[in-house]
Order: structure tokens, then C-alpha cells, then sequence
């Protein structure tokens, strides 16, 4: 927004240093959406070291909350950077959620299903219709498949093989909507 | 690299984080990201309704607006971009930049297409659909053709023609080839610039205070007929063909002898196209303007053959195909002529504007055979001179210099039947008259 109107204010000056500003300006804003995408991406990998869970059975007794507390935003930003709407008013209770949840640890439950209204108020906006099929056949094959192979994969050091196993349910949903 | 990709980019290093450092956390952040794209990709799948509409006549030059009526039969919002890469060639467009359509939103765009002249069949556009997110477009070409003929602009021709230069154009017609003055008044009129100071009539002048000119009776008022060769060779160019020019040339010629009596005829490779009785109404410019849609035919030879192609011929060969060829020849170009020749009146002034390079036997003979029953002049388009000149190597230029010499040798030729200019795409008006005087 501060570049928007730093370029709306250097229109109307009329020197050619204004005019060049105006035009980086511009630039920038036609690339905010890949700079974007290129930042969550650093995120992303930079919170993969913050957060450590050696067994995916033992999410529900302590870190399901955190692990959800972690994605749905990371999930709601990346949409809200992609679809680039400007001032969203999800953005901002995003912010405000995290940095409550963040410092008031007791609260993160709440933050959770905050966080979860807000997305399905989000994606509402899409008419999704197909797309609510897909995001939850995907999840249940996942859990399915976690709970059906719990005597192979529920192993001390077996975290590797979850991963393995998480990525093979990944690729099989690409596969699907790629079909499709 | 698309948006896409570097998500699933992001996957992948999420889940070989994940396995190298034996933590679940980044395959499941990846895992989620791969259900995004699976939610996104599936939720994709436009479907719109268009319908473009646009004039049937339009002018060169002028940006005419083409309306696409759009309608979004989903329930989603589309980002839509216009394309018009199918347009004829020559042809450009004012695109709007895109735009958001909502759910089941009906919308009508404007945009302009600016036309180059000839007749065109218009296809598309065609429409990208974009995902509000810029991952996946789709292309939808709309399902329609429109006819269109473009004219000249009359104001480019007018404009490009200027009054000072035609007024002294229409002096040296009347004095070399419209017949000469007699001694009889006709009438009296303003002073015109061009006008001999030896016809101002001073009486009349002293007491109108303006100067006043004699207009002197004629000998023969014959009719102007400007003949047009429509023919493929006439039509083949790259960027400006042969009868692009002599198109314009020719609005240029009625527009300057528009106080005679001009027709129009355009003939093609099989006979007469277009005629246009000659005539001095004051909608005669248009109405030949309106005939002289005439399409250029796109191509590498520009009524040249090109040196690469060439090939060589036997003494024996060549003139058995000299004996063949006139014989499938007439049939195209001379019945065209010959049936242009045959319908004007006796004594008719001709202004022919042909490409001599295909079918010169022919056009010789039917000018040594009309050439005392009409008075004729040629005005012909160089094919050297209408070279795209970034394709000139040295090889090339040699080649088109010989062209070039042979060419001139021909005109040399055809100046002893009839006066003949060879002309190139920046010669119009005043160098013609220039050669004339």
C-alpha cells in the first residue's frame, strides 16, 4: 500500500527522477505476487527447522494443536499473498491471532479454531465445490492410511518411514488431481 | 518458473528435510501444501460464452471497436485477458488489460482494431482464463468468422495528396493529354494555382477585385479511365505489396483529376473485377474508394523470383517452354485486358497501373493494338524497388541489379508504344507529374 501511493503521489510531480521512482515502483508491484511466493518458500523451510516431531502418532496427544496453530495460517497467507487482494481484513486478524496465540500459549486452542473459521470463511469466497472433495478425501486417505499401517510405521526411528509414507500419499494425490 | 512449480519445489525439499533430519513436522507442512494445489487445480475449470461483433465495412487506418459480449457461465470469478493473435496481418488491436469476471457476470468490452485495407476474414479472439491466483489459464478461441472489407481512408489520401501539387498535376494532364484549348470562352472562373497569368481576364478582375481566369473551351473532354491490375503478382508483398501502393496511387489520381470525368476498372488474372463508370459527381471518389478493396497476398516474392530458387535451363528447354507458356498465360492476364480493352469507349484516356513483369508478351500486343484508339500512359510499380531491403546480401543485390537493367530495357521498349513511368513506393503524386512535365 505504501507503494501504491508513493506511486500515485509521484505522478503528479512531473521531474524525471519522480518518473524513473514511479517506474521501479511499478515494477516491483508487477513482481510483489513472485517475491511473494519466493519468501514463503524461505519461510517455509526456515520454520521446518523451528519445529521438531519425531513420531506422527504422538500428534494427538501433545502437538496437534501447535502443528495446526503452524499450518492453517502458513496456508491462509500463502492464499491471501497469491490471490493478492490488497487490504484483507484476513490478513490483518491473522497477524493479530498469531501475535496473541504466540505470547499466550494457553489460548492456542482457541486461536486454532479462530484460525479455522477464518479460513473456511476464506475459501468460501471460491465457491469451492470440488475442490472441499478433494481437500477431504485427501486427508482421509492420509489418516486412513495412518491408521491402517499404525503396526509398520508406529516404531521407534521409524520417523523416516513416515515421511516416506506421508511424501507416497503426496505423490499419489498429484497423480489423482493431475488426472482430473 | 511457474508458481506452481515452485510449491511443488517446496514439497519436495520439505519432505527430504524432513526424512535427512527425521522430523515429521516439514512433511506434513508439505503435505498440506500439496492439498492446496490439488484444492486450486480442481476447483479450476472455466467455461464462458462469448460473441464478438464488429462492422462488416471499415476504414484503413481507423481504430474501429469491436464489442465481445462475455458471460461467465460458473459460479467462480475468472481473470480474462484478450487476445487478438488470430487478426489478419497488418492488422493491430487496442486490448483492454485484463479484468475480473464474477460468477455468472454478463459483460460487454470495447476495444479497437485498426485495419489495414483489403477483405478479411476475422477470426477469434481468443480469451485466457485465468485462476484468481495466476496458477493454471486456460485458452478459448470464440467460435467465429466476420467478413470484413476495408477501404481506403479518403481523408489519409486527401491529406497525403496535397491540392497545390494536384491542381498542377490536373494543369499538365489538360495540357498534355486531355486535347488542346480552342480560342472559345467556356467560362469565366477564380484564379486556381496553376493557371496561365496569360488567361487572367482583367476587366472582370478590376471590377470583382479578385483575379479571374478564362476558362477556354476544349478540343476532346475524354473520359479518364485509371485500369488497375489486380492480379497475383500485383497482390504478393511482405510488408507493403505492389497494389497496396498503386491502390493509393490511384485514389490519389481520381482525387486530383476530379474535375474531369474518372472511372475505375480492375482487372485480375481472369477478367474484369470492378468497374467503376467514369463520372464527375462529387461521391465518385468514395464510390471507387469502395472498389479498391483489394487484398495483398503475403508472401517472399514480390513478383520476383528469388536468386536461391533460380535454376538453370537448357537453350532447347527455354524455348519450348517460351512456346508453352503464353499459352496458359493468355488465358489469366490478357483475357483480363483484352475484355478491359474491348468495353471502353474510342479515345479514351487510359491510366494503367500494371506489374510488367509477369505476362509482357501480352501486354505488348494489346498496347501496340490500342495504342491509336485510346491515348495511354503506364504507370508501373518496380517489384526491385519493393524489396524488403533487410533481406539485401551481397548476392541478392547483384541479382536485383540485373533484374533491374533488364527491367529498364523493357521500359525503353514499352516508352516507344506508349509514355511509361517506372515508379517505386515513395513515388506518388508529384514525381509523377514531375516526369509528365
Amino acid at each position: 500500500m505504501i507503494g501504491i501511493a508513493m506511486a500515485k503521489n509521484t505522478i503528479s510531480s512531473p521531474s524525471t527522477r519522480s518518473k524513473a521512482l514511479m517506474n521501479l515502483i511499478r515494477h516491483i508491484l508487477k513482481f510483489r505476487r513472485d517475491l511473494f511466493i519466493v519468501l514463503f518458500f524461505i519461510y517455509c523451510l526456515a520454520l521446518s527447522y523451528e519445529f521438531k516431531i519425531t513420531n506422527v502418532y504422538d500428534l494427538y496427544d501433545s502437538n496437534l494443536i501447535t502443528v495446526l496453530a503452524i499450518i492453517l495460517p502458513s496456508l491462509l497467507i500463502l492464499d491471501v499473498g497469491l490471490r493478492d487482494e490488497g487490504r484483507s481484513l484476513v490478513a490483518y486478524v491473522i497477524v493479530a491471532a498469531t501475535l496473541i496465540a504466540w505470547f499466550v500459549g494457553e489460548i492456542r486452542g482457541v486461536f486454532v479454531i479462530v484460525v479455522l473459521l477464518i479460513l473456511l470463511y476464506h475459501f468460501s469466497k471460491d465457491n469451492p465445490r470440488k475442490g472441499v472433495f478433494v481437500v477431504l478425501a485427501s486427508i482421509a486417505l492420509l489418516v486412513t492410511g495412518l491408521v491402517l499401517c499404525e503396526g509398520l510405521l508406529n516404531l521407534l526411528g521409524a520417523s523416516s518411514t513416515q515421511v516416506v509414507f506421508i511424501s507416497g500419499v503426496s505423490i499419489f494425490v498429484v497423480l489423482l488431481w493431475r488426472r482430473t | 518458473m511457474r508458481r506452481e512449480e515452485i510449491l511443488m519445489l517446496l514439497a519436495f525439499l520439505l519432505f527430504v528435510h524432513g526424512y535427512l533430519l527425521q522430523n515429521v513436522f516439514p512433511a506434513l507442512l508439505a503435505f498440506s501444501i500439496v492439498v492446496y494445489l490439488a484444492y486450486i487445480r480442481s476447483e479450476f475449470s472455466p467455461n464462458i460464452e462469448a460473441e464478438r461483433r464488429i462492422d462488416s465495412r471499415l476504414v484503413e487506418g481507423t481504430r474501429t471497436i469491436s464489442k465481445l459480449k462475455l458471460r461467465n457461465l460458473t459460479n467462480k470469478k475468472l481473470r480474462i485477458a484478450i487476445l487478438e493473435d488470430s487478426l489478419p496481418s497488418g492488422f493491430e488491436s487496442e486490448t483492454p488489460p485484463p479484468f475480473i469476471l464474477d460468477g455468472r457476470e454478463e459483460r460487454e468490452v470495447e476495444y479497437f482494431i485498426i485495419p489495414v485495407k483489403g477483405v478479411y476474414k476475422v477470426r477469434g479472439p481468443r480469451i485466457r482464463i485465468t485462476d484468481l491466483r495466476d496458477f493454471y489459464y486456460a485458452d478459448f478461441v470464440i467460435d467465429s468468422e466476420v467478413e470484413v472489407e476495408v477501404y481506403p481512408s479518403l481523408d489519409k489520401i486527401k491529406e497525403e495528396a496535397k491540392v497545390e501539387e494536384n491542381i498542377k498535376l490536373a494543369t499538365t494532364y489538360q495540357k498534355m493529354l486531355l486535347g488542346l484549348q480552342t480560342m472559345e470562352i467556356h467560362s469565366l472562373r477564380g484564379f486556381q494555382l496553376g493557371d496561365d497569368t496569360k488567361h487572367v481576364e482583367w476587366k472582370a478582375t478590376a471590377r470583382l477585385g479578385e483575379l479571374i481566369v478564362k476558362d477556354f473551351l476544349r478540343e476532346v473532354e475524354s473520359d479518364v479511365y485509371i485500369v488497375l491490375d489486380a492480379g497475383r503478382e500485383m497482390r504478393k508483398g511482405v510488408k507493403n505489396s505492389k497494389v497496396d501502393y498503386a491502390t493509393t496511387l490511384a485514389l490519389q489520381l481520381v482525387y486530383a483529376l476530379r474535375r474531369y470525368k474518372v472511372g475505375l476498372i480492375v482487372y485480375d488474372d481472369f477478367g474484369v473485377k470492378y468497374r467503376v463508370e467514369a463520372s464527375k459527381s462529387p461521391e465518385q471518389i468514395e464510390k471507387i474508394a469502395r472498389s479498391l478493396n483489394i487484398s495483398p497476398i503475403h508472401s517472399d516474392l514480390l513478383g520476383v523470383k528469388l536468386p536461391e530458387i533460380s535454376f538453370k535451363l537448357s537453350e532447347e528447354s527455354r524455348n519450348f517452354l517460351r512456346r508453352i507458356l503464353p499459352v496458359f498465360r493468355r488465358k489469366g492476364f490478357a483475357t483480363g485486358l483484352i475484355e478491359v480493352m474491348s468495353s471502353l469507349p474510342l479515345m479514351t484516356f487510359l491510366i494503367f497501373i500494371p506489374d510488367i513483369t509477369a505476362h509482357t508478351n501480352e501486354l505488348i500486343r494489346v498496347l501496340s493494338e490500342f495504342k491509336n484508339k485510346h491515348k495511354i500512359l503506364i504507370l508501373t510499380p518496380n517489384p526491385v524497388l519493393f524489396y524488403d531491403e533487410s533481406k539485401l546480401d551481397r548476392e541478392t543485390l547483384l541479382w536485383l541489379y540485373k533484374r533491374y537493367i533488364e527491367r529498364e530495357e523493357f521500359i525503353k521498349k514499352l516508352n516507344k508504344l506508349v509514355p511509361t513511368l517506372d515508379l517505386g513506393p515513395s513515388d506518388l503524386l508529384d514525381v509523377i507529374r514531375g516526369a509528365l512535365e
